[in-house]
């Protein structure tokens, strides 16, 4: 194989195990920068974190587009597609061990802005003392060193010159025979000469530039440096500000985001003597594969099924409680307005007055039951609440699910409404129980109390259902929620929206 | 002394240095020296046969502490070292073999001395990244890890390659960092013939195809010795030549020198990039010693001629040449589109242009000459062996021509000195 040296595979495995240092890579590919043990110098004043070459990862064919990115401090181990020229390393896998030092996420963004500061310090020193009409200390080294380039050129040009006439002299009085071979010596050195000669042209010229005072150009060019980093400084302090829209603490500008999941600032991701394998998910997904694979699904299905089921179970649960609440209302009409007017039901009620009791007891069990679905109504409307806070492609997969949910929540409660609403609002029925149970008030003031939450009863759930936690008018809860589901109708089985206004 | 013929030399000095700077001048008691310059080896070095009859070896402990100062020269009574050059070299002595007993007061043995730089490279490695021309590096690297400088000394030709890289030194002492990027270099045409070596002038970091774009530095006869002529003619008759190798087509084929194929592969951006290269391709790039290239015109039994079979030599290898083109790398990483290994030019073309070069080697013996260095281009006319009458005047044609020197050999004793040559060419004057 007497190629094999040249030939990628036959050149031999040449595997290595290394320690991510950086993942921040710029073509969003999951690339690393790996300090690979004995290859790369150990010191990273020798060999800086951006000066490593970055490793391409290969992925498991298991699950090739869900992957989560070794973090800094892991171990890797993989091999060099160009064999012993050691330039092209690609990582193949990681290797748990036990954590030998405890270490908390650092926050990316403090930092950055570390550094960014950092930076603007020398770079405005180097700014004031252009201003001032200094020169810094390399530019003095360069022309200091252009000068000796300077003086050795020249020396080098007066020996060439001695050994040139040297030559000349000797061409002079040789033989013809001998002229031919002695020119040769002397055309080379008129050569060294020439080309000696240009070098001190050009060092001369080089030196000249090396000037001890800046152009106007230079300085501008400067303090555009200066502009530009405190410019980066200030976005990074308002980002570092900004507080994350998803609720998660990675406040770090775009420019800074890792392409694999990373851990909030502070979290402990290793803890020393424990194995670093598995580690917690914890981790930020914004701007990583996993997000792009969840942004990319259409509809999460066992999540929808999941809140079917439970509606179905609601509907159930709603219908009974309804079911309860209307008999336990007409148990009271039957009991309040049996005819022919108010006045002589009101006497019946005195005349009932040893009945009346019995009827606060059940009045009192009646708006139980309408505190048990007022209370879910509002935990559904927490989770309504909190499905709208979703991001939008979150949201529109929520979608179908919450409009169906709306829906049976609209049945539940018209199915407890119903009987007490007509084309014109407030039955005169419903006045008469009012009426009646004004009355009653003077017989028993538990009735009063009961009865008044018993007439309270369905404004409260209308409450809960549209606005749980703040206030909102009727006509802002129609609008949020017809214009976040406009589609909802096919659903709905009642005129809900018209109670809502 | 003065220098009576040319294959005299004058030993100024020969002198040990020991530890605490102790001289000991051991040219009384010297053989043999040999010097050794190869364009394929990066440093200079040589030997000393000592006959000892003082007890030299048993009052020092020999154990690579020891420099020798080696100063010759031809001419003692002109100080024209233009015209005979003074050798002038401190080596490191590293090893001593071969001692044996010669009579019973003396006994001989050899020091083996090298490059002082070749013993402070072994002891180091590197294993960082250099970002520029592989000339900036190369001199970064000669300057940091050998002390070796333009302005320090002992830079005698350092020659601009093409293109910035990055490149990560895959844990190498510096001088096998050096060759590392030597093999990589190409010249501003884009031939991958760069060479590392040190001469009696300094270290060397050249393309071979510059060294043959250059006339001849000097003309070799094989004519009758002109006795009573100037020295320096009789510096350049040859006293005995040999030919190593005139060509191996079989070893042409294998190394690609005809014709052959790379295959890149670029994982990043999804490139695989087939390049054919026949022997024009590659010859034309470059300027050559002589008038005509090789005869490429050979047949294979399918009637094929050998510069189209291109599966002679196929190599394979990541390459990153698409990358300059790819909008989305240089977007979003510049320095990953802008910086790249040229590896499609170096792979395939630098092995079968060697071969090329190394088929037609002559051995020569010259009289004793510090002129004729590893790495220069000398002019010879071959005789002719069968015209008896007069073998300079129709020279041997398939031979004459231009030939660079690959390597230096001189062998100095009290009474001789000789300087073997061993020279190659990519290139003929005798028409195909």
């Amino acid at each position: 194989m007497s190629d094999s040296q040249d030939f990628a595979g036959k050149n031999g495995y040449v595997w290595f195990v290394g320690v991510v240092e950086a993942r921040d890579d710029p073509l969003k590919l999951g690339r690393l920068r790996i300090r690979i043990i004995g290859w790369h110098d150990e010191d990273t004043n020798k060999l800086p974190t951006e000066k490593l070459p970055w490793a391409q990862i290969s992925v498991s064919i298991n699950a090739p587009r869900i992957f989560s990115l070794p973090k800094e401090g892991e171990w890797v181990h993989g091999y060099f597609l160009d064999g012993n020229a050691g330039q092209s390393p690609l990582v193949t896998g990681l290797i748990p061990g036990v954590v030998a030092k405890t270490a908390k996420t650092p926050n990316g963004a403090t930092d950055v802005l570390a550094a960014l500061e950092a930076q603007l310090v020398v770079e405005q020193q180097k700014l004031d003392a252009m201003l001032a009409g200094q020169v810094d200390a390399s530019q003095k080294q360069k022309i200091t060193q252009k000068n000796a380039d300077i003086v050795i050129l020249e020396n080098k040009l007066t020996d060439a010159k001695i050994i040139r006439d040297r030559v000349q002299a000797q061409f002079d009085v040789a033989t013809s025979y001998a002229k031919s071979s002695i020119a040769l010596s002397l055309d080379k050195q008129k050569i060294i000469i020439a080309d000696l000669e240009a070098q001190l042209l050009a060092a001369k010229y080089e030196l000249s530039q090396l000037s001890t005072s800046y152009s106007p150009k230079q300085i501008e060019a400067q303090r555009k440096i200066v502009t530009d980093l405190k410019d980066n400084i200030l976005l990074l302090q308002v980002k570092l500000s900004e507080k994350s829209p998803y609720g998660f603490q990675d406040t770090r500008p775009y420019s800074e985001v890792n392409t694999g999941p990373v851990t909030p600032e502070g979290v402990v991701t290793d803890t020393a003597g424990l194995p670093s394998f598995p580690r917690l998910a914890i981790e930020i997904i914004d701007k990583t594969g996993i997000d792009i694979a969840n942004a990319n699904k259409e509809h999460v299905c066992d999540f929808s099924m999941y809140v079917r089921a439970n509606m179905a179970a609601a509907r159930i649960g709603t219908g009974q409680i309804a079911e309860t609440i209307r008999a336990a209302i007409e148990l009271v009409l039957d009991a309040l307005a049996p005819s022919p007017g108010a006045s002589s039901i009101a006497a019946q009620i005195r005349a009932l007055a040893q009945q009346i009791k019995r009827i606060a007891d059940m009045l009192s069990e009646i708006n139980d039951f309408i505190d048990v679905f007022t209370t879910y109504v509002q935990k559904i409307n927490q989770l309504i609440q909190y499905i709208l806070s979703l991001p939008e492609k979150l949201l529109a997969m929520f979608k179908d699910c919450l409009s169906q949910a709306y829906a049976e929540l609209a049945e539940g409660l018209r199915l407890i409404i119903s009987d007490f609403s007509g084309a014109g609002g407030e039955s005169n029925q419903f006045s008469e129980i009012t009426d009646a149970v004004k009355e009653a008030m003077t017989a028993s003031k538990s009735l009063l109390v009961n009865g008044a939450k018993l007439y309270a009863a369905p404004a409260k759930v209308l409450g809960a259902l549209t606005n749980p936690t703040k206030p909102l008018t009727s006509a802002e809860a129609k609008k949020l929620i017809t214009g976040l589901f406009p589609d909802s109708t096919e659903h709905d089985k009642t005129t809900y929206t018209g109670a809502l206004v | 002394m003065s220098i009576q013929q040319s294959t005299q030399a004058d030993i100024k000095q020969l002198t040990l240095i020991l530890p605490g700077g102790v001289k000991v001048g051991i040219k009384e008691i010297f053989d043999e020296i040999n010097i050794f310059e190869n364009v394929m080896f990066p440093c200079s070095s040589g030997n000393i046969v000592i006959r000892d009859a003082i007890g030299l070896a048993s009052k020092i402990n020999f154990d690579g502490s020891e420099r020798v100062l080696i100063e010759i020269t031809k001419d003692v009574d002109s100080d024209d070292t233009n015209l005979s050059p003074v050798y002038n070299k401190t080596f490191v002595i590293y090893k001593k073999t071969n001692r044996a007993q010669l009579t019973q007061n003396s006994e001989i043995y050899t020091l083996h001395f090298v490059a002082e730089e070749f013993l402070l490279s072994q002891q180091k490695k590197i294993r960082k990244t250099y970002t520029g021309t592989y000339t900036d590096i190369v001199r970064q690297i000669l300057r940091e890890y050998l002390l070796i400088g333009d302005l320090l000394g002992d830079v005698a030709n350092i020659y601009e390659t093409k293109g910035i890289h990055t490149i990560t030194i895959p844990n190498l002492s510096p001088i096998e960092a050096i060759e590392f990027i030597t093999k990589r270099a190409s010249s501003n045409e884009g031939v991958p013939d760069f060479l590392f070596w040190q001469t009696r002038l300094g270290y060397n970091f050249m393309p071979v195809s510059w060294i043959m774009s250059n006339s001849s530095q000097y003309k070799i006869t094989f004519g009758v010795k002109n006795i009573g002529e100037l020295i320096e003619y009789d510096m350049y008759g040859a006293r005995d030549f040999k030919i190593l190798s005139q060509f191996n087509s079989a070893e042409n084929i294998a190394s690609g020198v005809y014709a052959g194929t790379f295959i890149g592969f670029d994982t990043l951006t999804r490139t695989i990039q087939t390049t054919k290269l026949n022997f024009d391709d590659v010859y034309k790039l470059s300027s050559h010693a002589n008038s005509n290239g090789m005869n490429t015109k050979i047949y294979n039994k399918e009637n094929t001629p050998a510069t189209e079979m291109y599966d002679s030599r196929i190599t394979l290898y990541p390459f990153q040449l698409d990358r300059a083109n790819n909008a989305y790398l240089k977007e979003n990483d510049s320095e990953s589109a802008n910086i790249i290994d040229d590896s499609h030019n170096y792979i395939l073309q630098r092995k079968s242009i060697f071969a090329n070069l190394l088929q037609k080697r002559i051995r020569i013996v010259m009289p004793g000459n510090f002129k004729l260095m590893a790495g220069i281009l000398v002019d010879a006319d071959f005789p002719n062996q069968f015209n008896e009458t007069d073998k300079e005047k129709d020279g041997d044609k398939s031979l004459m021509g231009k030939y660079m020197i690959l390597s230096v050999r001189h062998i100095i004793r009290y009474d001789k000195h000789e300087t073997i040559l061993e020279v190659a060419t990519d290139s003929t004057n005798y028409g195909t």
